[in-house]
């Protein structure tokens, strides 16, 4: 309820509310945006773009849905807009590198690795199986509220999902790693 | 183990998302065995980045406030939001498209046939002396008559013909 009022009071023109809504908002936007595009500058980039299209946009949110749903939603396009852009510019280049897999193979990990590790089987998914990975792990949704950003059906969602969480085990059983926290 | 292969045999083979959405809801995501070989959200999370490990975001309020206001003043200069003016163009040329077509028309289907044509071209009976035929006949016989005038010029030809 305290999204609605406070797109109402922006959509009176008062501008300054909408600060509230970055605050509220910011950090796990910029946490699915990092998760799907891998890198800070470019998530920062992403979010950044989103809140200014969503201020746009605010009179034609539906008060009935859910904001967070929407505000994810067009992350989640804003950052497959980044990911073409850096394919097109990698397709330009021919700069494109294939990073060998198996370094990871029973190894202990500091900080640093697992973090190179984790980028490295994220890295592995489709940009929809990632979002909806980040948004069922870290978030908590449902597979409906899933679809709901990924502008999809309920059954397509749960099967990206699944091939994620599929996707994740075989690569950790095939490298015999472990996401041990400790 | 048997049981799993089987599942994910027929996940793989069915060609719908929609039919493997339907066999994840009603088997994989209730039988422990299936789940057995799906990560956890607990590990997942350990894989992606947390709220918690997103850093100092003070940064973005005041760049989004500065690009908005920017926005804002390119609005004031160029009242029209893009997709107005796009629309705005459309419109802009269809309508000349429309009026080109028209015109093309007009052209071929009302355009005045060429003046060297008999008398049809020539000055109005008013501007000169008028000549008239009221008869012709050849052998006893009405004949066809013509008569014509060459562009620009004071010769009028008088040709009579005889109906065959």
């Amino acid at each position: 309820m305290e999204d609605n009022d406070w797109i109402t009071a922006c959509l009176r023109g008062n501008g300054e509310e909408f600060k509230k809504i970055v605050d509220k908002y910011k950090a796990s936007a910029m946490a699915v945006a990092m998760n799907i595009l891998g890198n800070r500058e470019d998530a920062e980039d992403a979010c950044q773009e989103t809140f200014i299209q969503i201020f746009r946009n605010l009179e034609h949110f539906d008060a009935r849905l859910s904001f967070r749903n929407w505000l994810y939603a067009i992350l989640f396009h804003r950052c497959l807009d980044v990911l073409k852009k850096k394919r097109r510019f990698r397709n330009l280049t021919s700069k494109v590198k294939n990073e060998s897999s198996g370094r990871f193979a029973t190894e202990a990990y500091n900080p640093e690795e697992k973090k190179q590790l984790s980028q490295h089987i994220l890295k592995q998914l489709s940009p929809k199986e990632r979002t909806a990975l980040c948004l069922w792990a870290n978030e908590g949704f449902t597979a409906v509220e899933v679809s709901e950003v990924l502008r999809c059906s309920a059954s397509t969602a749960r099967v990206y999902l699944f091939n994620a969480r599929r996707k994740i085990r075989q690569f950790l059983e095939k490298s015999h790693g472990t996401l041990d926290p400790h | 183990m048997g049981h799993s292969i089987l599942i994910d045999f027929i996940y793989r083979i069915l060609p719908f998302r929609a039919w493997k959405g339907w066999l994840l809801r009603n088997h994989m995501e209730g039988c422990p065995g299936c789940r057995k070989r799906l990560v956890s959200r607990e590990e997942a999370r350990l894989l992606l980045v947390q709220v918690g490990d997103v850093g100092d975001l003070d940064r973005l309020w005041p760049s989004i406030k500065e690009k908005l206001g920017e926005k804002a003043k390119k609005g004031e200069k160029n009242s029209m939001s893009k997709p107005a003016m796009a629309k705005m163009w459309r419109l802009a040329a269809a309508a000349v498209t429309v009026l080109l077509i028209a015109a093309a028309v007009n052209f071929w289907l009302f355009r005045k046939p060429r003046p060297d044509t008999p008398l049809q071209g020539g000055p109005s009976p008013a501007e000169t002396e008028q000549v008239q035929i009221h008869y012709v006949k050849i052998d006893n016989e009405p004949a066809q008559t013509f008569i014509f005038q060459p562009r620009d010029s004071n010769i009028i030809i008088v040709w009579a013909g005889k109906n065959i």
